[in-house]
């Protein structure tokens, strides 16, 4: 990654392209991801007990039920 | 894993809307009227992508080669209480990282379009020149 972004910079040098210094990113942008990152922990929080755990219980009795006695 | 993978997406699209919502696009990604662009374009989504999966490896690696010892360790001193903290601020931590990881990618992207028509042009340049 490092070395595309040197080795670009280097031949745009070479070929006389204009390089200005490129913003990384703008704290508009940093806030909408994290945002977005805490919108998600939060759904997950609230989701795991409630929806995701017994989901997962209700997937694996079965499944163990018939590893055992299926056959 | 495909909750996981489903997560992600859905935090891709509320980044996207949040971003647009703020007008938030970059300026070396669009032009001062499309600040408010809720739509990527297929290098971004692919930076987006590639930065999940580099912070998911490097989070894996982390978990399964510290994290793990670490925890036991806790275990074995009877501070198990400790453990949620910890999880909250290596998971803070991985946020930061993959944005990190986002950016650079996306702006090694830029430079490797940018050189591209760079060199395009001056073979074109060159082709005219002889031609």
């Amino acid at each position: 990654m490092g070395v595309i972004s040197t080795q670009s910079s280097i031949t745009s040098r070479t070929l006389g392209v204009e390089t200005s210094p490129v913003p990384l990113t703008n704290w508009r942008e940093a806030a909408a991801y994290f945002l977005a990152w805490g919108s998600r922990a939060a759904v997950l929080y609230l989701l795991t007990p409630t929806v995701l755990l017994p989901f997962i219980n209700g997937c694996l009795t079965p499944a163990m039920f018939w590893c055992m006695w299926g056959r | 894993m495909s909750v996981g993978a489903l997560m992600w997406l859905a935090t891709l699209l509320l980044f996207l809307l949040l971003r647009a919502l703020f007008g938030g696009v970059p300026a070396t990604m669009a032009p001062q009227d499309r600040r408010h662009a809720f739509t990527s374009s297929g290098r971004k989504i692919a930076a987006y992508i590639l930065a999940s999966l580099y912070a998911l490896i490097i989070f894996s690696v982390f978990n399964e080669r510290v994290l793990l010892g670490f925890y036991s360790a806790l275990r074995v001193n009877g501070q198990t209480d400790l453990g949620v903290p910890i999880i909250r601020i290596v998971l803070i931590t991985a946020a930061v990282v993959f944005f990190l990881i986002f950016g650079a990618l996306r702006r090694a992207i830029l430079k490797a379009d940018e050189f591209a028509r760079a060199a395009d042009q001056s073979r074109g340049g060159g082709r005219t020149a002889f031609g």
